[in-house]
């Protein structure tokens, strides 16, 4: 649970809880693998009673998903806090393998065997073996054929211990484990699979309007107590098959199902208390009276779990409150074959047996006659346009309800005038990608953006997506997030691998280091006296974003995160930014930096006239197509100044982000697009199409992302620095404020014809007289 | 014959309306309003997307106070500064040389003619070309003949030059005509006399031809001035302002604030106040001019 | 004039000519030369090569600018033409109460430097909703103060007793313009085409500002952009999409140079 917080929120608190937790874990390990579960209020080991006897059972294999999960989450982090529990792992899994390898269910049950199975899959995760992987593999091949029954007759697919033992609610994690060993291991079998009983028995709990505890072998239902810790497997595990399968309808169950810690139960009651966090132990009847309000611990982690990952995906976010109308069924065996449910708002929605084929599907009938059309306007190169209509392809394939016309953005100097123009004359699209943050505070101001983090789809993609510190510089003073962060592409220093192999250079981690390195790369290569290649690729250009190539990123490099202006004040006046321009002046003073302007178009780094340019991941792809031969080439983060911490850096990275504008009559609609655009799938997409990065949390160690990012060399290196970068300041008069220093750059560096720190006091005073005046 | 006084019928009246309706609303729409909406603009702070809010005298006041616009005005000066003699002195000689019965006659005035009728954007590709440092065709032929290759468009102290350069020779045939033009008209019988008198062609031409070809000449000056006043295609394309924002234009100033900037109300200001400059130093040369001629 | 005179004279023409034509010449060249051959300072490639234009076609929809170019410019011609004439022949034959009026504001507007309504005419078509719209790009160029005044010019010559006998015979004014002064204007009218069209085909500051959409775009407008945005990539392409505008220029001054000379130059001094 903490260690799912962490993951989430990267909340240091959250760590060393779970690490306290999962030292205690590790105790309970008695040295030959097998577990014991409970320890008396002196910290005694209970050894006698009947549930903490040693063994490797439920406890037992928790205790291996526990510790599996750990790995992933914190083994490469903090190496040295998981070292001292490994032992108990390896030895906890021996004990289980001896178990799977004889073909006998973990602890003779099918919960304790997917529950150690997750534990498998989590290590297998953090860290491929192929030992662990057969094992996992083993222990799902014996899961399988547990499921009994059919589509028709009961149990309907239900996982059982024994051809004779019941199906208990509790702790039915078979279906989770089987999809999520269908996508780490890579077997769609296993989907297939853990489809089963999803379609089968949970299909029939969600058309009978509620979850039995109990289900016989034949069929017969013992509906109560119900208990949190039953619902919650379902859940996750119509989640972990939305993931394996790819199938949205499974995200939207999930939704439903997660409702009865909400009130969708027949008690009509709350099971989780949203204030506190506390989740009531379950339900005993059909009355409030019924609710046992005692809140264990198993319950309230149970809620917490399948909550969290319910609120992280947009489809189950969207149906969470959803509750069933009508009376719930009395026996599993006659259930109807659609039932509605209705959300707080009075929207409806049905599930529905799906015909000829198994299993649900979530119906949502809007009353209207035709579908719903929402214009979405991309960025308008290439590669997006490419990426964009194969999104959009997808989805109105998969949505018939919601139909996106997409209209690609004109290409011009700047999309901010094409949505600024847009917005006056009352023609704003539904969606619009490629929005700048230079853009976001004019559009905030005007009202002509919807704030996203209040809405469900949305708010639940920013959660799955994001940590709180990467939403921080991009919240408004209200708090609120106005536009989806979507892709970033931090900027690096890319070099000419040949050419600094032959001038003898490394690629440089201080500036003193790059200065140097400016030396011995530019020479004159056909002995007429003057130098013609060059070492860094400034731009001269004084049109405002080429700054984003030259002082931009070296200054963010140096300044630890400092931007321009913050609150309304100067802060550019530091000494980052004059070791910055001091480095690019003494480059151009002797000659090692290109005073030129190169013909129209000709990229210089290309040809080998320059060894070095800044450059974001977006131009991997276009070194790809010019199809360069010959050219050899890596990145290096951009060097800071002397004495910064290395691990201060941040970089520059145009962030552009999705908005959706006010003037749109489905804002719902418009939010599920906007959570879809920024699913893992269409973020793969996104780097395999365009090689660019999605504003991701750990992008560059998400194994969902290590195949796609190995698509374009290089990536890999810009993906480490997606949480460290800074874009432009939310302010009006950015663009402005960078012609200034464009100025500054000119006169102090350039062309040296201003002392730095002179040149930039002007440029400081004359932004000051802009901020003054407004 | 009529008389020149007729009456005015009715149906002359109506058709006259009706047939100079369109046009009238056109130029209240298209003309009036928007140089009346501009020099409303003057007062106000508007960035497009909300609502306009008076601003009194601060657009003036940051205009006389803003230095990159005084720098820009000092471009258009240098630049005119530049380009009015050389335009002129090539304009003449190319129509000196053009007004005699010649082989190909045609074929001289219609190459030089030939820029004009390119657009603005083209010859400012072109010649972005022609100026790069690296494979331009000019530093090309430089080095060629032993030269060093000089970075036109990136020096401080070549680049409007290098612009003024280009300007005169897109608009040189334009003026070789008008000067032709003027040549026509100056009688042969003059100019017989003068040479019957012994006189060399220097002072023919100092004496007779300079004077004569004033009107012209004040029409070159003119035109070349509000020319020049309008630059902005070439900056645009070719520097983007700099080096040195030595090539920042007014008109390039008027547009970024615009457009870049989302300043309207603080465009128009310049705008505004681009029209009354040309208007002043049109005035001004004209008088000057016009006191040459009329000794 | 001695015989060595004259040759300088010529070896100067033949210089001066030079220096306008061999830019040309050189673009020409320089896209039909593949990237590595770009700068030499040969007229003939070695490596003669359509790759240049084939790039830059596929690029950017130069065919569609060129189709609205010429849309663009063909109705504001005609446009000017028609319109034109119906104005300026009410302006000088026919006496109505507005028409004095009429005069000096059509001059007043003359003497306005555009710069000046720029972002005002842009604020209306904005406010009009006409962005990226055709309508933007022509109507605010159907009326021409400069060819009113020509045409006006014009029209006034005509001898009174032409119009009169021809109202005698029942023609309506209509009527009376087009089929009769219409057929004696036609180097009037020639000359107005010429530098109408020429103006709209070869004007790039108006369409920045109110079209962003590729497929609205005039050819100089697309080819700016296009050279501008980097999406040339080379020099020799970003001078063949020049070259697509130019082209037929030329091919059409090579035909009507005389035309076109009288046309721009007299535009010029009666403005």
């Amino acid at each position: 649970m903490y260690l799912r917080a962490y993951e989430l929120t990267r909340d240091t608190l959250a760590r060393e809880e779970a690490l306290g937790l999962l030292a205690f874990i590790a105790a309970m390990e008695q040295g030959d693998g097998e577990f014991i579960n409970f320890v008396d209020t002196l910290g005694r080991p209970n050894r006698t009673a009947p549930s903490s006897r040693k063994s490797m059972t439920y406890w037992g294999a928790r205790a291996v998903w526990a510790l599996g999960e750990a790995t992933r989450v914190l083994g490469s982090e903090r190496p040295d806090r998981m070292a001292p529990l490994r032992p108990a792992l390896d030895r906890a899994l021996n004990r289980i393998a001896r178990d799977v390898n004889a073909r006998h269910l973990v602890g003779g049950s099918a919960t304790a065997t997917a529950e150690a199975l997750l534990g498998l899959l989590a290590l297998q995760r953090a860290k491929p073996s192929p030992n662990v992987a057969a094992l996992a593999g083993r222990a799902a091949d014996l899961l399988v054929p547990l499921a009994a029954g059919a589509a028709d007759s009961p149990p309907w697919g239900g996982h059982l211990d024994r051809p004779d033992a019941p199906w208990h609610a509790w702790g039915s994690r078979s279906t989770q484990a089987l999809a999520h060993a269908a996508v780490v291991l890579q077997r769609p079998d296993l989907a297939d699979a853990a489809r089963r009983e999803a379609d089968g028995l949970w299909s029939r709990f969600l058309l009978a309007g509620h979850f039995p505890e109990q289900v016989a072998p034949d069929g017969r239902a013992k509906w109560f107590p119900q208990i949190a810790y039953g619902v919650s497997p379902i859940v996750e595990g119509y989640l972990a098959l939305a993931e394996a399968t790819g199938e949205r309808r499974y995200a939207m169950l999930a939704g439903l199902a997660a409702g009865w810690f909400l009130g969708a139960n027949p008690a009509g009651e709350p099971m989780y208390d949203e204030r506190t966090g506390r989740t009531f132990d379950g339900v005993d009847g059909a009355t409030a009276a019924g609710v046992n309000r005692n809140a264990g611990a198993e319950s309230t982690v149970e809620a917490l779990l399948a909550l969290q990952a319910a609120t992280s995906d947009p489809d189950a976010a969207v149906h969470l409150r959803f509750r069933p109308t009508g009376n719930p069924s009395a026996s599993l065996t006659e259930v109807p074959s659609s039932r509605e449910l209705v959300g707080p708002n009075g929207e409806r929605v049905t599930v529905r047996r799906r015909t000829r084929r198994e299993g649900l599907d979530v119906d949502q009938p809007s009353g209207r006659t035709g579908p719903i059309i929402l214009t979405y306007w991309p960025a308008a190169n290439p590669g997006e346009v490419r990426l964009a209509t194969r999104l959009t392809a997808a989805w109105n394939a998969e949505n018939p309800d919601v139909q996106v016309r997409m209209q690609p953005l004109p290409a011009g100097r700047s999309t901010e005038e094409v949505l600024l123009a847009a917005i006056v004359a009352k023609a704003t699209p539904d969606v619009s990608s490629n929005v700048s943050s230079a853009l976001l505070s004019r559009l905030v101001r005007a009202g002509g953006v919807v704030r996203l983090d209040d809405r469900a789809a949305t708010a639940a993609r920013l959660q799955e997506r994001t940590t709180p510190a990467m939403l921080a510089s991009l919240r408004l003073p209200d708090g609120g997030i106005y536009a989806f962060p979507w892709k970033t592409n931090p900027e690096m220093l890319m070099y000419n691998v040949d050419l600094f192999a032959r001038a003898g250079v490394a690629p440089p981690r201080t500036q003193s280091e790059l200065l140097d390195a400016f030396r011995r790369l530019a020479r004159d290569t056909d002995g007429d006296g003057r130098i013609d290649r060059w070492a860094l690729w400034a731009p001269v250009k004084t049109t405002w974003y080429e700054r984003f190539y030259d002082f931009y990123p070296l200054y963010l490099a140096s300044s630890g995160g400092t931007t321009l202006v913050a609150n309304g004040d100067v802060v550019f006046e530091n000494d980052a930014a004059v070791s910055a321009l001091e480095l690019l002046r003494r480059g151009f003073a002797e000659g090692l930096l290109p005073r030129s302007n190169f013909a129209m178009g000709r990229d210089p780094f290309t040809d080998g006239t320059v060894a070095m340019k800044i450059i974001g991941p977006w131009f991997v792809r276009e070194l790809n197509e010019l199809k360069v031969p010959g050219l050899r080439y890596d990145v290096t983060p951009i060097p800071a100044a002397d004495g910064v911490d290395p691990n201060k850096r941040y970089t520059f990275a145009d962030l552009r982000s999705i908005a959706i504008f006010s003037t749109t009559r489905h804002p719902d609609a418009a939010a599920r697009f906007v959570a879809y655009l920024t699913s893992p799938a269409a973020d793969r997409l996104l780097i395999e199409e365009a090689s660019q990065l999605p504003y991701r949390r750990s992008l560059a160690t998400d194994s969902r992302f290590s195949a796609s990012l190995t698509r374009w060399p290089t990536l890999t290196t810009f993906a480490r620095y997606v949480e460290r970068t800074r874009d432009l300041d939310l302010d009006p008069d950015v663009v402005e404020i960078f012609d200034i220093l464009s100025e500054a750059y000119e006169q102090g560096a350039v062309y040296g014809t201003v002392p730095v720190t002179q040149a930039l006091a002007r440029a400081a005073a004359e932004t000051r007289k802009i901020i003054d005046a407004r | 014959m009529h008389a020149d006084v007729r009456t005015v019928t009715r149906s002359e009246e109506r058709s006259g309306w009706l047939l100079s309706a369109p046009y009238a609303v056109f130029l209240a729409t298209f003309a009036v309003y928007p140089i009346v909406f501009a020099i409303a603009l003057v007062f106000m702070r508007w960035d497009l997307v909300t609502a306009p809010s008076f601003a009194g005298l601060d657009n003036v006041e940051l205009l006389l106070q803003d230095a990159r616009f005084w720098r820009a005005v000092l471009n258009m000066g240098v630049f005119l500064a530049i380009h009015i003699p050389l335009q002129i002195a090539a304009a003449l000689a190319l129509a000196l040389a053009l007004n005699r019965k010649l082989a190909f006659r045609a074929f001289w005035r219609a190459s030089f003619f030939l820029p004009v009728v390119i657009s603005g954007a083209v010859v400012a590709i072109l010649w972005n070309s022609l100026y790069a440092t690296d494979v331009g065709l000019i530093n090309r032929l430089l080095v060629r003949l032993g030269f060093a290759p000089v970075p036109w468009l990136t020096d401080p102290l070549t680049a409007m030059p290098a612009i003024a350069v280009m300007v005169t020779w897109k608009n040189v045939g334009f003026y070789v005509i008008i000067y032709l033009a003027g040549l026509q008209y100056i009688p042969r019988s003059c100019q017989e006399a003068i040479e019957l008198e012994g006189a060399s062609a220097w002072q023919r031409f100092r004496f007779l031809t300079l004077p004569l070809l004033l009107p012209q000449t004040i029409l070159v000056v003119t035109l070349s001035t509000i020319n020049g006043f309008q630059l902005f295609i070439e900056p645009y394309v070719m520097t983007g302002g700099g080096p040195l924002g030595r090539t920042y234009s007014v008109v390039l100033y008027l547009y970024t604030n615009a457009f870049s900037y989302q300043k309207m109300g603080y465009a128009a200001t310049i705008g505004v106040a681009l029209a009354v400059m040309i208007g002043v130093v049109v005035a001004v040369q004209r008088w000057v001019l016009g006191r040459a001629e009329a000794q | 004039m001695t015989a060595l005179r004259r040759t300088a004279l010529y070896v100067v023409l033949a210089v001066a000519a030079l220096t306008f034509i061999y830019p040309f010449l050189w673009m020409v060249s320089t896209t039909l030369k593949p990237p590595f051959e770009v700068g030499t300072l040969s007229l003939i490639p070695r490596d003669v090569t359509l790759d240049n234009y084939r790039t830059m076609w596929t690029r950017a929809p130069f065919g569609r600018a060129l189709l609205n170019s010429a849309l663009v410019a063909t109705t504001i011609t005609t446009a000017v033409l028609v319109l034109g004439s119906m104005t300026a022949y009410a302006m000088a034959r026919l006496h109505f109460r507005g028409r004095p009026l009429l005069n000096v504001v059509t001059l007043a507007v003359l003497l306005v430097p555009g710069q000046l309504t720029l972002i005002p005419l842009y604020t209306l078509i904005v406010r009009l909703g006409w962005v990226d719209t055709y309508a933007a790009l022509i109507v605010p160029y159907l009326f021409n103060a400069t060819a009113i005044l020509m045409l006006r010019q014009f029209f006034l010559q005509i001898p009174q007793s032409l119009v009169d006998s021809a109202r005698m015979d029942g023609m309506g004014e209509m009527r009376i313009l087009f089929t009769i002064i219409w057929p004696l204007a036609r180097p009037v009218l020639a000359t107005v085409a010429i530098f109408t069209f020429m103006g709209s085909w070869n004007e790039v500051l108006w369409p920045l500002l109110v079209v962003r959409d590729q497929q609205v775009m005039t050819l100089p407008q697309l080819l700016t952009v296009f050279a501008l945005g980097g999406g040339a990539g080379s020099m020799g392409v970003s001078l063949a999409s020049a070259m697509v505008l130019v082209l037929p220029v030329v091919i059409a001054y090579g035909f009507l140079q005389r035309y076109f000379i009288e046309s721009m130059a007299g535009s010029g001094i009666k403005g």
